[in-house]
């Protein structure tokens, strides 16, 4: 599923030797820092390094986009395992990494090992649950996974809905994730803080906040 | 008589003497097993609560001598940047387990690169490299104890992870 090639540091010295080094010195000949320039700086480097390096053995924390409050937080392993944890729990699980979009964001798709949501009964009572972001329509969410993107609708009518889509509507946040839930994770360096706007993240006000840390917190 | 009907007989010995260890090993793992006081943690989640400050806990002991701690310390009081305050944290290093004449302690060592989170400057159980008192549980078990600083603290201890 993985359409990158992890390449060990002598191997790009020999490609480097074999290519005369031809990608710094187009580094080099780029124009002024902007976020089109690093993407494409990151994707032609991309070719030759795995495009997630940063995130492993640091923690991607999502945030609300209005409270900017960090709502989870990631570990990505390079094994192709990661743990993601929030207020009500963590969760072990497995990804899968799409093939490189245009705008130099590679998919991955996290597909969490159990439905399982442990909270006991009397922290549950008493912990408000997170409900619809605010301003949200009324019913039902339905997200669907379509070549490497997860595309999450909310406010649908139930009565539109296939008898299928109905199942996928009902599903908890656990079995959601345990069938898979797609996100683009961009070129980015540890201690950056972004706003993302891609599908299925936004949850306040059509954006989140997005923070790489340095080292498993 | 032949160099292998000469040695036959201590082959078989030694064959013998194998199966024997190897069954005692097995006998052993099993009763070792039977008896690890963590057994019950490897797949389960111990879930705590701070009883003061309401903060959570979360940990998972693996068999391998690995383990995460996660926290949920409740909503932060400014927006957190690269270096927090943070409501949700986690950490993960290695454990063992001191066996005192039956009286246990878990001793938490935190893996490299060390950052002080939230958790461990509020004291936070299982949050600071140090050793904690452990009792064996079953999972379904709930009870009560005091955090390293004698804070109440509630223990479940939940199936699953």
């Amino acid at each position: 599923m993985r359409t990158f090639f992890i390449v060990p540091a002598r191997c790009v010295a020999a490609l480097c030797v074999l290519l005369g080094c031809a990608l710094p010195a187009v580094a080099q000949q780029a124009p002024a820092p902007s976020a089109a320039a690093d993407a494409s700086k990151f994707a032609a480097s991309s070719t030759l390094a795995d495009p997630l390096a940063n995130y492993y053995g640091n923690t991607l924390v999502c945030a609300a986009a209005l409270t900017q409050n960090d709502l989870c937080h990631l570990w990505l392993y390079r094994d192709g395992s990661f743990i993601n944890f929030d207020a009500n729990g963590a969760h072990t699980g497995h990804y899968s990494v799409g093939p490189m979009r245009p705008d130099g964001k590679v998919p991955v798709c996290q597909y969490w090992d159990t439905v399982n949501m442990l909270m006991p009964a009397e922290i549950a009572a008493v912990q408000k649950m997170p409900g619809p972001p605010p301003g949200a329509a009324g019913g039902v969410m339905i997200c669907e996974n379509k070549d490497f993107r997860t595309t999450c609708r909310r406010g649908v009518d139930p009565a539109t809905l296939s008898e299928e889509q109905k199942k996928a509507a009902n599903r908890t946040m656990g079995e959601r994730f345990h069938n898979g839930m797609c996100y683009p994770l961009g070129p980015h360096n540890v201690g950056d803080i972004w706003w993302e706007t891609d599908d299925p993240l936004p949850g306040q006000a059509g954006a989140d906040k997005l923070l790489l840390l340095p080292g498993h917190r | 008589m032949t160099p292998t009907k000469l040695l036959a007989p201590c082959l078989l010995a030694l064959a013998a003497a194998g199966a024997t260890t190897h069954w005692a090993a097995a006998a052993d793992a099993k009763s070792a097993a039977t008896a690890d006081p963590l057994a019950n943690y490897y797949t389960s989640t111990l879930i705590c609560e701070d009883q003061t400050t309401k903060a959570q806990c979360r940990l998972w002991l693996n068999p391998d001598g690995k383990y995460f701690a996660f926290y949920n310390l409740g909503p932060q009081s400014k927006v957190p940047d690269i270096n927090g305050p943070f409501q949700v944290e986690g950490r993960e290093g290695t454990y063992t387990l001191r066996d005192d004449g039956g009286v246990y302690q878990l001793c938490l060592w935190v893996a490299a690169p060390r950052i002080r989170i939230g958790a461990e400057v509020a004291g936070e159980m299982y949050s600071e490299a140090a050793c904690y008192p452990f009792a064996p549980h079953k999972a379904g078990d709930a009870w009560n104890d005091k955090d390293l600083v004698g804070r109440d603290t509630k223990f479940w201890l939940m199936k699953g992870r």
